[in-house]
Order: structure tokens, then C-alpha cells, then sequence
């Protein structure tokens, strides 16, 4: 699995993405696959109680498990869903392009994700570095930050950082809240936030996902004092999970019925469904777009 | 033309809001290296960021403002 790649990987998006997108949208579907799914993992102990998964690899990423939460599928039902409940389509998209990076993003470990669900159960992985949750969260973190898994985090560090106008302050007033009024709108009257709090809590997950990174590597070789091994599936030391490979034949049917039954679905979806809940949202998005135009230009909802 | 003292004013907010920044960058670091998961987990460790800029950007932009310039 990935670390701060997914809080990292939403900053890139929303630099890249040139239609009207949520940033919180990006950032919730970042971490949606891993929010609720990954406390099980490591296990979770309250009081006497205590629940842990016997196989955490086949529990996070597999199915019978939680392992959907880690395909394309679950991220156009939950980018759907948001359509419906919202009206938005700044949040269905980014909803939907934060939870596809989490998907393709795990596909470098050495488990990697089930992109195709439910169409197939073939798991997509390059295994740059060992999957290694059954070690328990601080083993993980040791293997992780000892592997390419670190350089991976480093390496969206950096992405994030060619894009650095996108932490600028004239940015967040003129781009992200102009994105999102309604939730940006809502978090400054509820909290009584100042604009310097509110770009704070916009640029908050970058500053945190980039420290965890220092923190866990300067942790993983003073403290936990973990050798270090940039070689490609490491490190060495440790119990990585896998799977056995697919034979070539089966892989490539399976990856031709995955990605087949997945349009299909994506267009019959659009057809049904879909079609008509963007219409509707882009019905009720005009007006409020016209009577935002005005404050947008002038610095946004929240102002400079 | 634009006001000397209102530029002033920017530019010691500008100041305060980044040494903040770099105050919350290293304390998490620092304090993530010893304490782990209690502040590096996606609530917290946000959380520390906001709270350590919301709370020191004012006082240094005081502070600044107050300290007689050479």
C-alpha cells in the first residue's frame, strides 16, 4: 500500500485537471478506499474488545473481503451516489479521479488492487515494493520506508511540488472555493474560519503528507534502525505477501473481460442512470452559477 | 501608487504566516518521529497544521509589527 502518495496525489489532480473539479472531493476520494477498511488491517483494540484480520492482504485487497473499496467500479458507485445526493458534478468528478489514483496508485505493491472488479478478481500489481501489513503498523512502516515505497512518496512530493501554484493563497481564492462554494462556504460560517485558516486547512494535507514522509524514513533508520534496500519488490528482510502469477493466457483473458464488462457497464450506467443525473445537476448548477460569477471574480465566496 | 504602510503591513504577514508554516513542518517531523501514529495519522497530523498557523500566524504578525525596524 501506498502512504502519503494518496494525500499527495490530490494536490497533482487538482493541478491537472482542467474541468470544474472539488479539491475536499479529490481528497475524500483519495482516501476513501483506505478509510475505513485499513483500521482491520492493523487491527483494532478497544478495551477488551479486539478485531483483527487472520490475512490482512486477502481482508484489504481480496475478495471475499474488503478489496472492491480498491477498484474502479467502487469509484464510479460512490462518485454516483455523490451526484445523487449532492446535484454537484465538481464532486462526482473529483470524487471519482481522487479514488481511480488510489486504485492504480496500490497497483505498485506487491499485492496490488483488483482493478476490474467485479467483472474479474485478477489483481493488477509491478510489485516495486513488499506488501507487508501482517507486520503490524510499525513493521509496515519500517518495510515501507526501506523500500521503494519511500522513494514512490517522494517521487508525488515532488509531483505535487511542480505544481506549487497550487498552494498559493491567490489560487485557493480564485480556483478551489470558486470549485466548491457550498462546502467551503459552509466550513467558514460553521467554524468562523479567517481566510488564513481556511488556506491552512486546504494546504494542511500536503504539509502532513509530505512530514510523514521524513518522519517515517528518519524514524525507520534512527529508532527502528530498518536497512535500508532500494531494490526493486524490498526490502529484503521482510515477509512481503503475494500472490502466485497468473498464467499469461488467463491474464490476458481476464484482463480483456475485466476491461470489457467495465465500459460496458460504464455506458449502459451513463445510459440509465448516469445521463440523467448530469443533466439534472447541470440544470441546477446554471443559476447558481450566474448569481456566483460576480463573487467568483471578485475573489471568491470566502474572500481574499 | 501603492500605500508604503499597507505594504509593510503584507509583508509582515506574509513573514508570520511563514515561519508558521515552518514551525508546523518541523514540529510534525519532529514530533512524529518520537510519538508515530498519535499525530501521523490523517486527522491529527492535518489537524497540528492548522492549528499551529491559525494560533502563531497573529501573534508573530504582532510581534513583528511591534519590533522597531533597523
Amino acid at each position: 500500500m501506498s502512504w502519503a502518495a494518496h494525500e499527495l496525489e490530490s494536490y497533482f489532480i487538482q493541478k491537472h485537471t482542467k474541468a470544474r473539479v472539488s479539491y475536499l472531493a479529490i481528497l475524500l476520494g483519495c482516501l476513501l478506499p483506505d478509510l475505513v477498511t485499513k483500521l482491520p488491517v492493523y487491527g483494532v483494540h478497544i478495551g477488551s474488545f479486539s478485531f483483527k484480520a487472520s490475512v490482512p492482504a486477502e481482508y484489504h485487497r481480496g475478495w471475499p473481503g474488503v478489496g472492491p473499496t480498491h477498484s474502479l467500479f467502487f469509484g464510479v458507485l460512490v462518485a454516483v451516489l455523490f451526484l445523487y445526493a449532492t446535484g454537484s458534478r465538481a464532486w462526482f468528478l473529483g470524487v471519482l479521479l481522487g479514488q481511480w489514483a488510489h486504485v492504480l496508485t496500490d497497483t505498485f505493491d506487491s499485492v496490488g488492487t483488483m482493478v476490474f472488479f467485479p467483472f474479474t478478481t485478477q489483481h493488477y500489481t509491478t510489485g516495486m515494493w513488499a506488501y507487508a501489513a501482517q507486520q503490524g503498523r510499525y513493521g509496515d512502516a519500517a518495510a515501507y520506508y526501506s523500500s521503494l515505497g519511500g522513494a514512490w512518496d517522494l517521487l508525488w512530493l515532488c509531483l505535487a511540488l511542480t505544481g506549487y501554484k497550487v498552494f498559493s493563497r491567490k489560487f485557493f481564492f480564485t480556483t478551489v472555493v470558486p470549485n466548491d462554494p457550498a462546502v467551503w462556504g459552509w466550513l467558514k460560517r460553521r467554524f468562523a474560519l479567517s481566510p488564513t485558516a481556511m488556506v491552512a486547512l486546504y494546504r494542511s494535507y500536503f504539509i502532513y503528507g509530505g512530514a510523514r514522509i521524513f518522519a517515517w524514513f528518519i524514524w525507520a533508520r534512527t529508532i527502528d534502525k530498518a536497512p535500508l534496500d532500494l531494490s526493486w519488490g524490498g526490502p529484503y528482510w521482510v515477509h512481503k505477501y503475494t500472490h502466485r502469477p497468473t498464467p499469461v493466457l488467463q491474464f490476458l483473458t481476464n484482463t480483456v473481460v475485466g476491461a470489457v464488462g467495465f465500459s460496458l457497464m460504464l455506458y449502459v450506467g451513463w445510459l440509465l442512470i448516469g445521463r440523467r443525473l448530469w443533466r439534472r445537476a447541470e440544470a441546477r448548477e446554471r443559476p447558481t452559477e450566474a448569481r456566483e460569477r460576480p463573487a467568483g471574480t471578485s475573489g471568491g465566496a470566502a474572500g481574499g | 501608487m501603492p500605500d508604503p504602510q499597507q505594504s509593510d503591513d503584507l509583508s509582515v504577514d506574509v513573514r508570520a504566516e511563514r515561519i508558521a508554516y515552518a514551525v508546523a513542518i518541523v514540529g510534525l517531523i519532529t514530533i512524529g518521529v518520537f510519538v508515530r501514529t498519535p499525530i501521523l495519522n490523517w486527522i491529527v497530523g492535518p489537524a497540528f497544521v492548522v492549528t499551529v498557523v491559525v494560533t502563531l500566524t497573529p501573534v508573530l504578525s504582532r510581534y513583528f509589527a511591534k519590533r522597531p525596524r533597523s
